[in-house]
């Protein structure tokens, strides 16, 4: 898996309140509830809830790693654990090591971690419950890469805008410059005047045109409520995620959509590389092609 | 040098100056901007400013160095100057590590590139950091190269900050590496297993035991020179014995040595440059126990103060406290380097106003008695500061900070000192002990993994029939911990390395001790009481020393269990376990009673001193409001000094109610 996420990537104008919820969302796995079983070439040696601390030996012995997490997930999940791991943690430590031994130092942490997230399945006597394709922050991220390397322009923001009855509850602008991330921000990088005015997901063209010009590129988003995009953060399979996207889509209560009508600043003449100071790690407003446009200054088509 | 280090800040040719201050990273604001945001950071209140001058920033892809050169944000001898022009004064951290939420740390990726270079663990596999937006190989601090390259960045940035150093410049004081310590991971077994880092440990053990027969005797072998000692890479499992025991501990002390030598060397580095005429300082992430030895590191790697990084969410800021606590006892000067103003964004959960409210003051309830707050100034990859990467003041977040140093100003707070009654002392021997019970982790093992898998079974009887555990020693402190806050006792927290001196001014001491301690602590013990302290030990009564051989510091003392044993002018209590009544009726035959006491014992509380005032901090650890009764001899009232919420005029109380997490501050006035 290639890497989405330039390891260069700037992270700024991030709205408190807004980045808190999206965060709380992406990493509620890592405070969830979960029962620990672990054993030494298949003698349980112990069992630990990490609300409860240690448990009864929920067996003697592992034979099916896998078949076992799964078994006491369904037993468990009504009491509220989320999800089982069975280890071997001599045989994890080494699987990980492999990883480690393995890593491209190129890649970015995503593609790194999606390695790593496959090493665990193929470490000896190792389980996991429920069982998954790599989610990274809470995101079907191989999927997410497909999509962004097949669907979308090599330069665009895709734009996420949750809302909460007609407010903007959250939001993420993730720039995208040849197939990976290099610029993550929320509405705060936006004029706020022009956000005060999308007040309900019916506004999203507004929000849509308002990223396109902020950020120089064409925007593409996901607009959806708040108790869809809850629902499909906390859902812990790729699957799961599927049904509540495709529900929501399906019903109504989210919207995918584009705006591709940029100012007058890019024109099909204009080089197209708005992303490569922020690759580089410059500022952007360092660059012609992703400064705020002065309204009285004649872009390069009216020359 | 002009200037000195002192309990309370840094005196500057016969002038103290506080250490409260921000930080502002010159190199992630657009030039044009400095000047109004070093403006507004003193519209909060501050007069010191920190920043990173990072490595990776700095070297530019031609090989050379941009200083201003290629982008005028660079341009550090700028900032400085403008600094001074603006009446600050600087806190300068060059690394070699920055972390500052950099993809490489603020290492050139040739460094991290470089598989040679890195850190490996005991399978021989390299350590790799998942942070931010990277994974990368961690460099091996024992890699004499990972300097000389370090050393060629040193040379092109010293002459730069030289002509900036006091007192020609701003610059009085300079940080030496960056949260140095393995990377976030103190697990013994985790790493340094590369080529250079075991010819330290062989360095190491020359040190500790000058002749090979003396290792030989120590570990049970017959090994004929250092370098054929092998480093242990798992805990002493079954079977082991007790020179198993005794190497696992040697590395497990070795592991603090490689953070003593790479400050040492660095710190050596940064005089050989011509920076030594300010003092140096360093940061630890956050715990102060093994492998993280501030009075060692103040002793001998050439540091001159060291403290402790803290970013707590309001439910969390008793650990912050501690933190102070310890620092106040135990450093030259209790000092965080990095005290969250805001956080970075991938922190779970993030830190919020109500976090930052709620945890502005928890360093001062501990003793600190200065905190660069990290960042005033926003940049990327960060959120919640009180002021944006252009300097615009957040007024919710800017008030805060205002009000903050207006509490530091008005309570004299660089005069206070704790009113601490008691201390509780963790023997650096029980830590060793156990941390060599804890498995080798990677970064995300680590991070993801159950606490409890962070363990390996302890076999019983390493050390002697009825010998504690490493695990029952840090349940001793703990109990004992609970037991102070509980009886609200103000107290302060410490090591081995706490000298008799201080010690004698704590009416009691709690010792969590394992069956082996250092002489040194087993004398200072026993003169504390002997001069008339009320001394607390468990769960071991020590017999041996550090190495294993009978203690003699404590011949001819023979409590029992339980017992309290009159020594001197002092009494002596042994508990195999804690026992909080017993500890409680010690303490009352003794004459030790809390100074002010609540209603609540789940409130804990601190005591301090400053000028006239008698300062109570008490916390409230819940997540609803609680109310409490506020009981002392004699007649008083309250004098409400900072609330979380608005700053409270002179409102006189008795009865008094805590927000959720708050952390509330009095002046405690005495009435006729």
């Amino acid at each position: 898996m290639p890497s989405l996420l330039a390891k260069e990537c700037l992270i700024e104008d991030l709205d408190l309140d807004q980045w808190k919820r999206l965060a709380a969302l992406a990493m509620h796995h890592w405070r969830q509830r979960r029962l620990y079983v672990a054993h030494e070439g298949g003698r349980v040696v112990g069992a630990y809830d990490t609300e409860k601390g240690g448990q009864p030996l929920p067996c003697a012995q592992v034979d099916d790693a896998q078949a076992l997490a799964e078994r006491l997930l369904a037993e468990r999940q009504a009491d509220g654990v989320a999800a089982v791991w069975v280890l071997d943690q001599e045989a994890y430590h080494a699987a990980i090591g492999a990883a480690e031994r393995g890593l491209d130092a190129s890649i970015g942490v995503d593609a790194y971690l999606g390695q790593e997230w496959l090493a665990r399945f193929q470490a000896p006597g190792c389980g996991y419950a429920p069982k998954s394709d790599f989610l990274f922050y809470g995101l079907p991220w191989e999927r997410l890469t497909r999509f962004t390397e097949r669907m979308l322009p090599a330069s665009c923001t895709f734009v996420l805008g949750v809302f909460d009855g007609d407010a903007l509850w959250a939001s993420c602008f993730a720039q995208i410059q040849d197939g990976r991330i290099v610029g993550l921000s929320t509405s705060a990088g936006l004029d706020p005047d022009d956000v005060k005015d999308v007040v309900g997901r019916d506004q999203h063209p507004f929000l849509l045109a308002t990223v396109a010009n902020r950020y120089r590129r064409p925007a593409f988003g996901w607009f959806c409520q708040r108790e869809d995009f809850e629902a499909y953060m906390r859902a812990g399979t790729v699957e799961a995620k599927d049904g509540i996207f495709q529900t929501a889509l399906m019903k109504n209560r989210a919207t995918f959509d584009f705006n591709i009508l940029i100012d007058r600043g890019v024109t099909p003449l204009a080089p197209l590389d708005p992303g490569s100071q922020a690759v580089d790690g410059g500022e952007r407003g360092d660059n012609p092609r992703t400064r705020i446009p002065d309204p009285d200054e004649p872009g390069p088509t009216a020359l | 040098m002009a200037i000195k280090v002192r309990y309370n800040g840094l005196e500057i040719d016969g002038n103290l100056l506080p250490l409260f201050s921000g930080t502002f990273h010159y190199w992630r604001s657009a030039r044009e901007d400095w000047a109004g945001i070093f403006d507004q950071v003193k519209a909060l209140g501050f007069s010191v400013v920190e920043t990173y001058v990072p490595w990776s920033v700095h070297e530019a892809a031609d090989g050379g160095f941009d200083f201003g050169r290629l982008d005028p944000r660079k341009d550090l001898d700028a900032w400085l100057a403008l600094a001074a022009h603006k009446g600050f004064k600087v806190l300068l951290r060059p690394g070699p590590c920055i972390n500052s939420e950099l993809h490489d740390f603020g290492y050139p990726e040739r460094i991290l590139h470089d598989e040679s270079l890195c850190a490996l663990d005991g399978e021989g596999n390299p350590v790799v950091l998942s942070h931010q937006t990277s994974s990368f190989r961690v460099p091996s601090y024992a890699d004499e190269r990972l300097y000389t390259a370090f050393d060629a960045f040193l040379a092109e940035l010293a002459p730069q900050v030289q002509k900036h150093l006091h007192p020609h410049g701003p610059v009085v004081a300079v940080q030496v590496d960056n949260e140095q310590g393995y990377f976030f991971i103190p697990e013994a077994f985790n790493m340094d297993y590369s080529q250079a880092s075991l010819k330290l440990w062989s360095h190491f053990l020359d040190l500790k035991y000058r002749t090979v027969g003396a290792l030989n005797r120590a570990w049970g072998l017959k090994h004929k020179a250092f370098e054929e000692a092998e480093a242990p890479r798992r805990a002493p499992g079954e079977g082991a014995t007790r020179a198993d025991l005794r190497r696992a501990l040697d590395w497990v002390e070795y592991k603090e040595y490689q953070i003593l030598w790479a400050l040492s060397r660095l710190s050596q580095m940064f005089r050989d440059r011509g920076l030594g005429s300010v003092p140096f300082f360093h940061n630890f992430f956050g715990p102060w126990t093994t492998p993280y030895n501030i009075p060692e590191v103040e002793a001998d790697a050439g540091i001159d103060f060291c403290g402790l990084d803290a970013y707590p969410h309001a439910d969390g800021a008793l650990y912050t406290v501690d933190q102070a606590r310890y620092l106040s006892n135990s450093s030259r000067l209790a000092f965080f380097p990095e005290y969250g103003a805001g956080s970075w964004p991938f922190g779970y959960p993030v830190r919020d106003e109500h976090d930052q409210a709620c945890t502005m003051l928890a360093p001062l309830m501990g003793g600190a008695k200065a905190v660069n707050f990290y960042m005033v100034v926003e940049r990327d990859r960060w959120l919640g500061s009180p002021l944006d990467n252009k300097g615009r003041r957040r007024e919710s977040m800017a008030g805060l900070f205002e009000r903050f140093n207006a509490f530091v100003r008005d309570t004299e707070w660089v005069k206070s000192t704790p009113q601490n009654q008691g201390l509780l002392l963790q023997a650096r021997e029980g830590q060793w002990l156990e941390m060599a019970f804890k498995r080798p982790l990677s970064f995300n093992e680590w991070r993801f993994l159950a606490p409890a898998l962070h363990k390996a079974p302890e076999p019983a009887g390493l050390l002697g029939d009825g010998a504690p555990k490493g695990s029952e020693v840090a349940a001793f402190y703990g109990a004992s911990r609970a037991f102070s806050a509980e009886n609200h006792f103000s107290f302060g927290l410490g090591d081995s390395a706490v000298p008799l001196e201080r010690l004698k001014r704590h009416a009691f001491v709690i010792a969590s001790l394992p069956s082996f301690i250092d002489e040194g602590l087993a004398k200072r013990l026993r003169g504390y009481v002997e001069e008339g302290g009320q001394l607390i030990v468990g769960p071991a009564w020590p017999s041996l020393n550090a190495r294993f051989e009978p203690l003699k510091a404590w011949e001819g003392l023979t409590p029992e269990a339980g017992k309290p044993l009159a020594v001197g002018e002092g009494r002596l209590l042994w508990q195999p376990v804690f026992d909080a009544k017993a500890a409680a009726a010690h303490l009352r035959k003794g004459k030790v009673f809390a100074d002010i006491t609540l209603s609540d014992p789940t409130l804990e509380l601190a005591l301090h001193k400053s000028g006239g005032r008698n300062l109570l901090f008490v916390r409230n650890p819940h997540a609803e409001t609680r109310q409490a009764k506020v009981q002392r001899e004699g007649k008083f009232v309250l004098k409400p000094l900072w609330s979380t919420g608005k700053f409270l005029g002179a409102v006189e109380e008795r009865d008094v109610t805590l927000a959720p997490h708050e952390i509330k501050v009095w002046d405690v006035l005495t009435v006729s």
